[in-house]
């Protein structure tokens, strides 16, 4: 019972991480934020997970949020996407941070699935870890194909919509109360 | 005859036109922050998360939720942010089965500004999504590793205050401290 609780004890999450988007074409440029964002990493297990509400990205544009959710990512059928996957050589990082005690941004890099619009797919992200007066933030940019994801952007639009999407995330977590 | 062709081209005309302006309309109408007027749903927040918690299937049958706007009352657990602010909420006193993050953009900070904790709070938002895991969520050690720290969450934005009443607790601390404070 006690280590279980020393292992709960050492998962840091979130559920009110960011996560942006950018589409940029030759013609259009726009943007989504989310601040809905689920994340959690154990240092001990080296595991990593995201869960992101796809609906709560939020536009500029009303029509624009509305083919994203409809036409686009359908989210009543696929509400979330998901990262989940290992940090790679965690126990470098783990020495050069003193344990996640000593400050510092630190590039990681991370192996796992990644699920969006109900198609999975493994892949490498790299990103950061910045350690700050004992609290953790998870950080990293990345790209994705919509065309990787069965995200199907009509003929009309392909001068106005990005295949390559550039993706940002930024999830300061803290330490999860034993539950 | 000449007559009817210019008339039928200046009513063609005048419905392109019509189309081409609702179009830019719409094009750079700005999508809403917050959800205002009357709600899809009008529901017991405790009622409401002890079905969905009881319910085998919710993740499949939450689906008539998603994308609509729901009003319900709820007590403030935690305010999370500073830029947007999100509410964590429980139906009343008690521990919720499922935790509730209701989400205010930026813009909405005047309205959440002075809410604290124990406060009980009206609001009106768009539901995003019911995170409930599955069993092959179980067997991905990073899933669940999220489920181990809030295993089912239910996801709310572009909310709005309706009503909002302070802590009475906080009211009657307040109220003893400005009886003490000399004249």
């Amino acid at each position: 019972m006690a280590s279980l609780s020393l292992v709960k004890a050492q998962v840091y999450k979130t559920a009110t991480g960011n996560i942006k988007f950018v589409s940029k074409t030759a013609i259009e440029e726009f943007s989504a934020n989310n601040d809905q964002v689920t994340a959690a990493f154990s240092p001990k297990s080296n595991a990593i997970a995201f869960r992101v509400p796809v609906n709560s990205f939020q536009f500029k544009s009303a029509l624009m949020q509305k083919h994203f959710q409809e036409n686009y990512m359908q989210t009543a059928d696929f509400p979330f996407s998901t990262y989940s996957g290992k940090i790679e050589e965690i126990a470098a990082i783990q020495s050069a941070s003193a344990n996640f005690t000593k400050n510092g941004s630190y590039d990681v890099v991370t192996k796992g699935t990644h699920e969006m619009h109900g198609v999975k797919k493994e892949i490498t992200v790299s990103g950061k870890i910045i350690i700050n007066d004992g609290s953790i933030t998870l950080s990293a940019n990345m790209s994705v194909l919509c065309s990787d994801y069965g995200i199907n952007i009509p003929a009309a639009s392909k001068k106005s919509v990005s295949d390559n999407i550039d993706i940002s995330i930024n999830c300061p977590l803290q330490l999860a109360k034993s539950k | 005859m000449k007559m009817n062709k210019k008339r039928i081209i200046l009513i063609f005309s005048a419905i392109a036109c019509a189309g081409i302006l609702y179009g830019i309309y719409m094009y750079f109408k700005p999508a809403s922050v917050s959800s205002t007027g009357e709600p899809d749903y009008k529901i017991s927040l405790t009622t409401w998360l002890n079905d969905l918690d009881q319910d085998t299937a919710a993740q499949k049958t939450f689906s008539k939720y998603i994308n609509k706007s729901i009003q319900f009352e709820a007590n403030v657990a935690d305010v999370i942010g500073d830029t947007s602010i999100t509410l964590m909420l429980t139906p009343g006193k008690e521990n919720s089965p499922i935790e509730v993050y209701a989400n205010f953009d930026a813009s909405m900070q005047k309205e959440v500004e002075g809410i604290v904790a124990g406060d009980a709070v009206t609001i009106q938002c768009i539901c995003n999504g019911l995170e409930i895991p599955s069993s092959s969520d179980m067997e991905d050690p990073g899933m669940a590793l999220l489920n181990e720290v809030g295993a089912k969450q239910l996801k709310l934005s572009r909310c709005s205050i309706v009503k909002h009443s302070k802590n009475e607790a906080d009211l009657t601390v307040s109220r003893e401290q400005s009886d003490t404070i000399p004249n």
